[in-house]
């Protein structure tokens, strides 16, 4: 293995979280988060050549991984999984997944019915990212996430205002 | 209420935690990923472009030597022009989907790149719409080249004005039957995924889901009023 590809396979377990966060919100089925999981590190290293040291690797690696998410969520003919990619990238059982309960299962709930493109901004504001940031890995202006965002906030309240106050 | 939203949020970005450090990745199974020959979605999209590009090309070809023998036999000459100019067609279509994959970056920004695979899906149904259409009027011509390419142009001789008449009418009906049948059966359960992408397709739902799908991606990135 070269130095590149140890570099790269490093940056992928210290970013593992992002990859699981993304594959979770946009597929439910186990099957599909597996393929996607491999579709995603496969285009992150076609890809890594590109990759701009300077900027984060996460930042950079939301963007790959959020655009080969959404085609994929698209997508609605599957292609068959190569033998050689039997194994889950991501050792994942869904039981270990910690327990979201209360407001964040309600949290949940409300990303996974979200459009590919609002739910894409969710995921990028929970993990903190600013609204600069935001704006340039999705391609549009800061304002405008501004805006978004606060419909986003705006639609959650009035779920968390139609259920009683259900966390523990 | 905000109090609540904030507590969800820190409870996610909490939760994320805990998933990222219970999250292990199969080192084996990402060290068979990163070889240079594995191909992800683009790839093999982009080599299957190139099979549809070297196949369209050997058409254009090979009727247009057909053409230039049958200078002087009117009916093969013109149904080969018509047939080769079909074959160009598709090759210019071919190429411009290579050409629109090839300035896709998957780094670059989200509405961007989702912008551009929509335009290429919408070049590709419209594509396939257009030689399904196209084939039906294309049939007369295609058996007027193939009889006469493998029987000779006598064969051609023989073939009666009325029957040619009859074929170009009966394609003409068949286009709307076809779009119409392709309209009722899309939705029945029953349909295999194949049958259904194929009527689909035909009817063109498929082709309005992308348009609604680039216009929505479109209205992501104006400024919200």
């Amino acid at each position: 293995m070269d130095e590149r590809q140890g570099r790269f396979e490093r940056l992928i377990e210290d970013h593992r979280g992002i990859l699981y966060t993304i594959c979770r919100s946009y597929c439910q089925d186990r099957n599909d988060r597996e393929d996607l999981a491999q579709e995603i590190v496969i285009q992150l290293w076609r890809s890594f050549d590109r990759y701009d040291e300077r900027f984060a690797f996460s930042t950079w690696m939301y963007r790959v991984a959020l655009n080969v998410a959404i085609s994929y969520h698209r997508k609605t003919r599957r292609h068959k999984r190569h033998v050689i990619f039997d194994d889950a990238v991501l050792e994942t059982a869904v039981e270990t997944e910690p327990a979201r309960a209360g407001d964040v299962a309600l949290l949940r709930a409300f990303i996974d019915e979200l459009d590919s493109l609002p739910k894409a901004l969710m995921l990028l504001y929970l993990d903190g990212y600013s609204h600069r940031e935001i704006a340039d890995t999705l391609g549009t202006s800061e304002s405008n996430v501004g805006t978004k965002i606060n419909r986003l906030k705006t639609a959650l309240r009035r779920r968390f205002e139609s259920t009683e106050n259900i966390d523990p | 209420m905000d109090d609540r939203l904030d507590i969800a949020f820190a409870r996610w970005a909490q939760c994320n935690e805990e998933l990222g450090r219970m999250v292990v990745v199969d080192r084996a199974t990402l060290n068979a990923l990163t070889p240079n020959g594995a191909r992800g979605p683009l790839q093999r999209f982009a080599f299957g472009l190139w099979v549809e590009l070297v196949m369209a090309i050997v058409p254009v070809v090979w009727l247009g030597n057909f053409a230039a023998d049958s200078v002087h036999r009117p009916i093969e000459f013109v149904s080969a022009v018509v047939l080769d100019i079909l074959a160009i067609l598709v090759l210019v279509n071919v190429a411009l989907q290579l050409v629109t994959l090839a300035s896709i970056r998957y780094d670059a920004a989200i509405t961007e790149v989702q912008s551009k695979v929509e335009r290429l899906r919408i070049l590709r149904l419209r594509s396939a719409r257009g030689i399904f259409t196209l084939a039906v009027f294309a049939w007369l011509p295609l058996c007027i080249v193939g009889l006469s390419a493998l029987f000779g142009s006598d064969v051609v001789s023989m073939l009666d004005v009325r029957w040619m008449i009859a074929n170009v009418i009966t394609g003409l009906a068949f286009v709307p039957f076809a779009i119409w049948l392709c309209r009722v059966v899309e939705t029945r359960d029953r349909l295999s995924p194949i049958a259904r992408v194929v009527a689909r397709t035909i009817s063109g739902s498929s082709l309005n889901a992308a348009f609604a799908t680039l216009e929505r991606v479109e209205s992501f990135t104006r400024e919200a009023s």
